[in-house]
């Protein structure tokens, strides 16, 4: 990771650490929901930025760990924090699945497959009403039961997009990402030296999804509702905007995407869904422009800084134009 | 060293192999020569485990390795060497190599030995060594491949198409670079189009057509008729 992209984080956290202090309820519930984005869109960059497996599967992912773990904390009294980790767990067993009966497909075949996947699960979401209760929603108990103050919510999402950012960032620049990466640049190339292609697309697969479900979880708890909204593809296409203009393979981009794109929608909301439109024309922008998204601007930008070669003939400006 | 007996092979109902036999030695740079569509990066492949085998044996010191996988292979001291610009052009150029290493990628010491062996070998690499592979030039990106390949200490590299796409000068840096593997006492098995350069670095020349050897001699008694050869093959 590249000094900017620390200096940036670390700079976000520290905003974070200390911004109930000064916020209110509703710019707290903003930034919970960021939180809920960044670590989805977070996991989907590892794996299609990452591994090059475009799934749109991820959303539905997202919900299966929702309702397990709303499900099951709700008919066995269990607490929300293991709850969670089981529906995280319910998450990644269905990515097993998908990861395997997909492990030889690319590209169209892929998405295809996964956007199948995907519309499967949101129609028994919502036809299973007796135990879902259909597109009304499933209401779940509160991660902290009745409290209503939004700080613990906050920091708990600050936590867990600690965790999950961190999990990747351990992941990606370990020989595992390494192996990953080349995966996604040359698969015939990564499998002449020896690598298990399918076996470390699988496993890609299966962590991502649980990291969905972990995210998905959080949020049912958060909301203490869960619904098949979740797995529109509506709110999958919002999270892949997230990556893609914040930065699709890079390790920030998916934080500068959350974060930025949930407050322009929050604060475009009252246009209803032209919030979407929005997404739409940034995303088209920034492909034509920055197919490395803003972070991919950002690395430019701190490269040409650091060169010695440009910074001594005084040639910074002229090279970023 | 290795050793193709009656192999057939190929994609799906399509067979490209018909009963192919031949023998790579120990220590010689082995030349697979043929016109288009005679089957000779199918064989590497089929060596290689990339293609299935559906009759016939292929043996590497003694032991059967037919429709092995490549790690298998590439534990056993195999290489292959790609015919089309195969390396990872986003990853840097030390991390190419990092995962030639991929077979013992937790044994850091070595790792750093193969490193320091191929930045003395090579020096381009070490001067680019943080730079992505994607931004060499055609020449550096094949030294690339060729050091990538040998990080594993391969006994045996399998070679596809050295010379494609590369201009005549970098083609014969390329070549002189696997006549000096050959020389560190790698046994190589080649396909290669530019025969007339490529014969020059050669023992041992198999001629393939319609997926079987047609005829095979030490490279010495070839390259003298090498027009008849390839006129030969116009008849296909």
């Amino acid at each position: 990771m590249e000094q900017l992209e620390k200096r940036i984080l670390l700079a976000l956290f520290l905003i974070a650490l200390i911004l109930p202090l000064f916020m209110d309820d509703y710019v707290l519930h903003i930034i919970i929901l960021s939180c809920f984005f960044i670590m989805v869109a977070s996991s989907w960059n590892l794996l299609a930025g990452y591994s090059g497996q475009v799934s749109f599967a991820h959303m539905a992912l997202c919900a299966i760990g929702a309702y397990s773990s709303g499900l099951i904390s709700t008919h066995l009294n269990l607490h929300p924090f293991l709850t969670i980790i089981i529906g995280a767990l319910a998450a990644s067993f269905l990515g097993l699945i998908i990861g395997v009966l997909t492990l030889r497909m690319k590209g169209s075949y892929l998405a295809l497959t996964t956007i199948a996947f995907s519309e499967i699960i949101r129609l028994v979401l919502n036809l299973e009403y007796k135990v879902t209760n259909g597109s009304v929603g499933l209401s779940v108990p509160g991660l902290f039961g009745d409290v209503s103050s939004k700080i613990p919510y906050y920091y708990t999402a600050l936590g867990l997009v600690c965790l999950v950012v961190f999990s990747i960032y351990k992941l990606v620049y370990s020989n595992f990402g390494l192996t990953v990466r080349s995966i996604r640049e040359d698969e015939t190339a990564a499998a002449a030296m020896g690598v298990k292609v399918v076996k470390h697309k699988v496993i890609v697969f299966v962590i991502s999804s649980f990291m969905a479900g972990i995210a998905g979880g959080f949020l049912a708890h958060y909301n203490m509702l869960v619904s098949p909204e979740l797995t529109t593809i509506t709110q999958m296409g919002m999270v892949i905007a997230m990556a893609v203009i914040g930065g699709l393979g890079t390790f920030i981009g998916p934080i500068i995407g959350g974060l930025s794109l949930e407050l322009i929608s929050e604060y475009v909301k009252e246009f209803g869904n032209y919030h979407l439109m929005i997404y739409g024309l940034l995303l088209i922008l920034v492909l034509r422009f920055s197919p490395r998204g803003i972070a991919g601007l950002l690395k430019k930008k701190s490269r040409v800084q650091n060169n010695p070669i440009i910074k001594s003939k005084g040639l910074e400006n002229e090279v970023q134009k | 060293m290795l050793s193709v007996k009656d192999v057939d092979s190929g994609y799906g109902n399509i067979q490209i192999l018909n009963g192919l036999s031949l023998e790579a030695r120990k220590n010689q740079l082995t030349l697979l020569i043929g016109p288009n569509g005679a089957g000779k990066s199918t064989l590497l492949k089929t060596i290689y485990g990339f293609v299935k085998t559906t009759n016939g044996t292929i043996t590497y010191d003694g032991e059967e390795i037919s429709s092995a996988a490549s790690h298998t292979l590439v534990n056993r001291g195999i290489g292959f060497l790609l015919q089309r610009v195969s390396v990872f052009p986003e990853l840097t150029v030390e991390e190419n190599l990092k995962m030639g290493a991929w077979s013992f990628k937790r044994d850091k010491n070595r790792i750093k030995d193969r490193l320091d062996y191929m930045y003395d070998k090579f020096e381009i690499l070490k001067t680019k060594r943080h730079e992505q592979a994607g931004l060499l030039s055609g020449g550096q990106k094949r030294i690339l491949e060729v050091s990538r390949t040998l990080m594993s200490s391969p006994r045996m590299i399998l070679v596809d198409e050295p010379s494609a796409g590369l201009s005549p000068k970098i083609a014969k840096e390329v070549y002189q670079v696997l006549h000096d593997l050959k020389d560190e006492g790698i046994t190589m098995l080649m396909v290669d189009q530019n025969i007339r350069e490529s014969i020059r670095y050669s023992d041992h020349v198999y001629v393939l057509e319609q997926g079987r050897v047609s005829s095979e001699s030490p490279a010495a008694d070839i390259k003298d008729n090498l027009k008849e050869v390839v006129e030969s093959w116009l008849k296909f």
